[in-house]
């Protein structure tokens, strides 16, 4: 089995039942970045059923390749860049946002920048490559402003993947989630469900901060990515929300998915064929 | 009354995001909030940025918009948030944009429907020539090219030079917009206001 974002939820939903994991864990032939990264995010952010949770820091720290290399990343006391490349251009690097600092530094610059380069080489033409590039700095500015730290941190982390004519990114954190920061705001107070929230917050681009009740940052995301040939989830909370672009217009599907705190968003982009999640590491 | 620049400088390649924006306004932020007796022009410096995002500018130049509009208007400050809203002297500019840098500030001004100053030439303590990023108005558009003529007017001096069949009230309606707009200074001439332009020279991009 790929653990793509799909089978992440499927992982959420045994850890909740007090299932046990390591049968559906050895399952898993490769890994989506989506996947993967909402997958962590469970390890970190349901922290009852500490057996469970257990399994998959074993299986993660365990496994070889780039679970391993993000795992450390995101687990590890130093912060992701000491040992980059800074004029490489990868096909898959993380990086973890744990202070203001994170996000505004010149190594997530330098991140930035090697994602364009990646993007360049993986076919993508250069404007696209920066809007794509903007939209993941966008996103992950968005746990610096709304996540709110956890005791003394925040909880972000980013990742991206490029192949030849494919490119997927994700940010994750575990922090108050998408209905909790709009709560907030007296213009969104009247929502009540994460479902709300994170439609509210993707169609309408509701944003915490009183003054201004309209954010910026999925609406950039929306405009770099328009008749793109992607596909963005969504995930906070209790709900889950898939947009894909259908020729003509987006497809959009509200579902339930197993709780987990924070908002875990994803993209994927094919410049041919459908927009789907690709393995980063097949074993 | 002598109006001075204080630089906003990014200090990154790419403006990106509203956390960048507001680390870059909180150098500023106090030494704007301590000064009450004047006007302020904050310059964001563009220079060698490659990339700037909505995010980026709604923290900073459009969030000094909205505070000088504030000022004008004589709301008092929306709430205790750090970023709130508050009343400041301030009128922002920007500088050094680049061309796409260019297109995107004024992008989101023009989706905004309001104007921004981009300084092409000044000194440290005023802008001697700029042009209008954003939407203006076209009639506010001939006005502030009067004002700019002018040097610095009234509405009963803008009006005499003016073949514009329009009454006192409304010249003095639409320099009371533009200073709104943050395109204006005034001061109190007796009962009157006196409108300065914020640059001495202007033009429109685009």
């Amino acid at each position: 089995m790929i653990l793509n974002s799909r089978n992440a939820d499927a992982i959420r939903r045994l850890v909740q039942s007090k299932s046990e994991l390591n049968a559906a864990l050895k399952s898993v032939a490769g890994f989506s970045l989506a996947g993967m990264l909402e997958l962590f995010a469970t390890a970190v952010g349901t922290a009852d059923y500490q057996t469970q949770l257990q399994q998959i820091e074993e299986f993660a720290a365990t496994r070889n390749g780039h679970v391993r290399e993000a795992w450390l990343h995101w687990k590890g006391p130093a912060a992701a860049g000491g040992e980059v490349d800074c004029h490489a251009s990868p096909t898959v690097e993380f990086f973890r946002l744990r202070t203001r600092e994170d996000q505004t530094g010149l190594p997530y610059q330098l991140y930035q920048e090697r994602l364009v380069r990646s993007l360049k080489e993986a076919e993508f033409q250069r404007k696209f490559a920066e809007a794509l590039a903007g939209a993941m700095a966008d996103m992950t500015d968005n746990v610096i402003q709304h996540s709110l730290a956890l005791p003394g941190e925040f909880s972000g982390f980013v990742g991206f993947h490029i192949l030849p004519g494919y490119m997927a990114f994700a940010v994750i954190d575990v922090g108050r989630g998408v209905l909790a920061s709009l709560s907030r705001s007296p213009t969104w107070a009247h929502l009540h469900t994460a479902s709300d929230a994170l439609q509210a917050a993707v169609f309408q681009h509701a944003s915490s901060r009183p003054d201004q009740p309209e954010g910026e940052g999925f609406r950039t995301l929306f405009k770099s990515l328009a008749d793109r040939n992607c596909r963005l989830r969504f995930r906070s909370d209790n709900a889950v929300l898939n947009i894909e672009d259908a020729g003509m217009h987006r497809e959009a599907a509200i579902a339930s998915s197993p709780p987990l705190c924070g908002l875990q968003l994803s993209v994927c982009c094919t410049l041919k064929g459908r927009p789907e999640e690709k393995a980063i590491d097949g074993t | 009354m002598t109006p001075f620049c204080i630089p906003l400088v990014p200090g990154a390649p790419n403006a990106l995001g509203a956390t960048l924006g507001q680390d870059c306004m909180e150098k500023v932020l106090p030494s704007l909030e301590a000064a009450t007796d004047d006007d302020h022009t904050l310059i964001l410096d563009l220079t060698g940025i490659q990339a700037v995002n909505a995010s980026f500018l709604k923290a900073t130049v459009f969030w000094l918009f909205q505070c000088g509009q504030a000022y004008v208007k004589q709301q008092p400050r929306t709430s205790d948030e750090h970023w709130a809203v508050r009343p400041l002297r301030v009128f922002p500019a920007v500088t050094g944009c680049s061309g796409e840098v260019m297109s995107d500030v004024d992008d989101f001004f023009s989706g905004r429907q309001v104007p921004i100053l981009h300084m092409d030439e000044g000194t440290a303590d005023r802008i001697i020539k700029g042009h209008l990023l954003g939407r203006l108005d076209p009639v506010l558009e001939k006005t502030l090219a009067g004002l700019v003529a002018a040097g610095e007017a009234t509405a009963a001096e803008l009006a005499a030079t003016s073949d514009d069949a329009i009454t006192l009230n409304g010249w003095n309606n639409r320099l009371a917009d533009l200073h709104l707009l943050r395109l204006a200074r005034r001061r109190r001439r007796g009962k009157f206001w006196v409108y300065t332009p914020t640059t001495q020279h202007i033009s429109i991009w685009g």
